[in-house]
């Protein structure tokens, strides 16, 4: 689709989604209030994909959108997505420096050099804070985590299905390689029966994360060689320009030698994340079905509210 | 120093190879001797600046890192132009 033609359909859609009061602009591109109506779909989603998980017993847990410093720097997120990345800057300044801030908020001006890196970033993906938890040995058998929060990414777009505070529901798996890989696919076969049930045509395609700059292309293609992240491509705006909705992820042993996770017999544990882009979900559904709830398939219905 | 031993050297500093580059020949795989796509990048900056080039966006693959004797081929052919 061309661009322009692309741009048109994310504004008919994003309009379409204000006008029916779902999605409330607050002046930022991807960053939106949203309709109770909105929020009964989203919990609806979150739901239908715990009660897939429920067999495996996640631990259930809950964490701010925000993250240390030291878990930021140490997943290595600024050095490979310093484009995406969230930072947290604010004052520490004395009474001089507060009065030079004042004069620059009274003139437009730009203060950002009076501000002062934090301890904490805004969370890119809602399985980071888990690992920092684990440190030192897991149960024999692994264990999986479930949770579901805000991220934040830089990405400011006029795409609906892309935006910059957007939630993500997550089931962690950290355990042996033999243990995560089973697990992966039992989450590749749960995902496709999700998005077959809600209908929204979903395929799989071998993916990689947004890396930034020349480095980041070699990044990229590592992953695809050894086909680490496998996205749920739903086709929102055509099947040319298909959307990522949910994706499984295996880190191979990357967390727990970062963060010194150990499985009973002393090796490095391998990980992996099944992850839904829980609010692309819901402007996805919005999207096929229309802006009446009321009106979607009794079986769509019947997935997200049994 | 040889070219190809420069990038040995580099390989060895940078790689995070699990054997000894010594143990490495020319055209064996770097990839199944323990260097992560992360190493790749931080080999790809030392060379740079070591030879005063840049890998191009047609470089930018994995094939390129693959072995001692593919980056030697990149660096023949930078070093030409």
């Amino acid at each position: 689709m061309a661009d322009d033609a692309l741009r048109a359909a994310f504004d008919e859609l994003r309009g379409r989604l204000i006008e029916a009061g779902h999605l409330i602009p607050c002046g930022v591109d991807g960053v939106y209030g949203k309709s109770a109506e909105y929020e009964r779909v989203w919990a609806g989603v979150g739901a239908a994909a715990s009660r897939l998980a429920a067999p495996d017993g996640p631990v259930l847990c809950s964490f701010p959108p925000l993250l240390p410093r030291v878990t930021f720097d140490k997943v290595e997120y600024v050095r490979n997505f310093p484009h995406l990345s969230g930072p947290m800057f604010s004052f520490r300044g004395d009474d001089r420096a507060h009065a030079e801030l004042i004069r620059r908020l009274d003139e437009g001006q730009p203060y950002a050099d009076l501000l002062q890196q934090t301890d904490v970033a805004f969370t890119p993906a809602c399985c980071y804070p888990v690992y920092s938890t684990l440190t030192k040995a897991v149960p024999p058998g692994g264990i999986v985590f479930e949770h579901h929060s805000y991220c934040f990414r830089h990405e400011p777009s006029p795409d609906p299905m892309r935006m910059q505070a957007f939630r993500m529901w997550e089931n962690v798996r950290v355990a042996t390689p033999d243990d995560v890989l089973d697990w992966r696919s039992t989450w590749l076969s749960r995902f496709a029966e999700l998005f077959d049930r809600l209908g929204l045509d979903a395929r799989t395609d071998i993916a990689s994360d947004p890396f930034f700059g020349r480095a980041g292309r070699l990044m990229a293609q590592g992953q695809r060689a050894y086909q680490l992240k496998i996205e749920f491509l739903v086709p929102v705006f055509g099947e040319s320009e298909p959307t990522a909705c949910a994706s499984v992820n295996y880190h191979l042993s990357h967390f727990g030698e970062l963060f010194d996770i150990r499985t009973a017999d002393g090796d490095a544990a391998h990980s992996a994340c099944a992850a839904v882009g829980s609010d692309r979900c819901v402007v996805a559904l919005f999207q096929r079905y229309g802006m009446e709830t009321d009106t979607w398939p009794s079986s769509v219905r019947a997935v997200l509210w049994p | 120093m040889a070219r190809v031993d420069e990038i040995r050297s580099i390989v060895a500093e940078y790689g995070r190879l699990g054997v000894d580059v010594g143990q490495v020949a020319d055209e064996d795989s770097l990839y199944s001797a323990g260097m992560t796509s992360h190493a790749s990048v931080n080999v790809m900056l030392a060379l740079e600046d070591h030879f005063d080039v840049e890998f191009p966006e047609r470089l930018l693959h994995r094939s390129t890192f693959e072995s001692i004797l593919n980056l030697d081929q990149a660096l023949a052919e930078l070093l030409d132009q």
